[in-house]
C-alpha cells in the first residue's frame, strides 16, 4: 500500500510536469508584435491633403493621388480606414492685403478624422530701392502671415513651415510664430514655396 | 522518521510546482508581445517633406523596438535608407505621397 503510494506521488508529479511543460509552451511559443498605427495613418491622409492643396485643390490631382493612396492601402496594408472629404477654398489676392485658406477635411465613419488647413495671409508696408547687379529696384515689402493647422487622433497641431525663395530673389526675413516680412522686387519673376511645395502668393 | 522525510520532501516539491505554476499561469501574458509605437513616425511625416539618410538615421536610433528600417523612393524603388537586419521580424509599412507617381515607402522591422 505504502509503494503504491509512492508510484501514485511519482504520477502526480510527472503529470503535473507535463502539464506545466504544456502550458509553457502554449504560452511563449507565440509571441507576437503589437503594431500601434493610430497616429501615423492620420499623418499619411495629412500629406495627401498638403499634396491637393499644393495642387491648388485640383479634381484630377485629387483623384488621382486618392487613386494611389487606396492602391497603396491595400498593397502594404496600411490599414487606413475608409473615408470621405470635403474640400475648401476661400482667397482675396489683391495689391495692398491678401488672404488664402484652404482646408481639407477626412471623415471616417460620419465623423471627422483628420482636417488640414493651410493659411496665409498679408498686408503691404512700404516699398523701397533696392539694387540689383547694376540697376536699382523698386521692392514691394509686405508682412505675411503663414502656417498649417493639423486637426487628428493628436488633437492639434500647429505649424509654422519654413518658405523657401525658389529663384532667391526676395528679401525674405523670418520673425517667428509664422511672421515673415517680405520683400518683392517690381518686375522681376519669383516663386514663393514652403517646404511642402505649397505655393503663396502675395500682391497680385 | 522516514514518514517525516517524505512529508518534507512531498511539500517541498509542491512549492516548487506552485512557484512554477505562478511564473507560467498568473504572470502578464503582455510580456509576449513587444509594442511598437509609431507616434514618432507620425511626427517625422507631419514635419518634413524629405528624409535624408541622417534624418532618418536619427528617427531608428529614437524608435524603441524598430530593429529593421527601410526606405524606398519611388517612381524607380530605389532604396534610399536600410539598416538593421529583417530576419524574424513583423513588418510595417507606411507611405508619403507627394504627386501620384512620387512616393515614399517607409519599411519598419520589430522583432517579437
Amino acid at each position: 500500500m505504502k509503494s503504491r503510494g509512492q508510484v501514485l506521488l511519482l504520477a502526480v508529479i510527472i503529470l503535473a510536469s507535463a502539464v506545466l511543460y504544456a502550458l509553457s509552451i502554449l504560452k511563449y511559443s507565440h509571441p507576437r508584435a503589437v503594431l500601434v498605427r493610430d497616429y501615423v495613418q492620420a499623418a499619411e491622409v495629412v500629406q495627401l491633403a498638403r499634396v491637393w492643396i499644393k495642387s491648388g485643390l485640383c479634381s484630377l490631382c485629387i483623384r488621382q493621388t486618392s487613386l494611389l493612396l487606396y492602391q497603396l492601402n491595400r498593397t502594404y496594408r496600411l490599414n487606413i480606414p475608409a473615408l470621405s472629404n470635403n474640400t475648401f477654398k476661400d482667397f482675396l489676392l489683391s495689391f495692398d492685403y491678401g488672404y488664402c485658406n484652404y482646408t481639407v477635411v477626412f471623415y471616417a465613419n460620419g465623423k471627422t478624422y483628420v482636417r488640414v488647413l493651410v493659411y496665409y495671409e498679408y498686408k503691404y508696408i512700404n516699398s523701397y530701392f533696392r539694387r540689383i547687379g547694376a540697376e536699382e529696384v523698386l521692392v514691394y515689402n509686405y508682412t505675411l502671415r503663414y502656417y498649417h493647422v493639423y486637426d487628428g487622433p493628436w488633437g492639434r497641431i500647429v505649424v509654422y513651415p519654413q518658405l523657401i525663395d525658389v529663384y532667391r530673389n526676395l528679401d525674405l526675413r523670418y520673425l517667428g510664430n509664422g511672421m515673415w516680412i517680405v520683400g518683392i522686387p517690381a518686375n522681376m519673376t519669383w516663386r514663393l514655396v514652403d517646404r511642402f511645395e505649397i505655393p503663396i502668393k502675395i500682391g497680385e | 522518521m522516514r514518514g517525516n522525510i517524505e512529508a518534507v520532501f512531498i511539500l517541498i516539491v509542491l512549492a516548487i510546482f506552485l512557484a512554477l505554476a505562478y511564473q507560467i499561469v498568473s504572470t502578464n501574458p503582455s510580456r509576449c508581445y513587444r509594442q511598437l509605437d509609431t507616434r514618432i513616425y507620425a511626427y517625422l511625416l507631419l514635419n518634413y517633406y524629405t528624409f535624408n539618410e541622417s534624418l532618418l538615421l536619427t528617427y531608428y536610433e529614437l524608435s524603441e523596438g524598430v530593429v529593421y528600417m527601410r526606405v524606398i523612393e519611388y517612381p524607380g524603388g530605389v532604396t534610399v535608407f536600410e539598416k538593421g537586419c529583417l530576419s524574424n521580424c513583423f513588418i510595417m509599412r507606411f507611405v508619403f505621397i507627394r504627386s501620384n507617381l512620387n512616393y515614399t515607402v517607409f519599411e519598419l522591422g520589430v522583432r517579437p
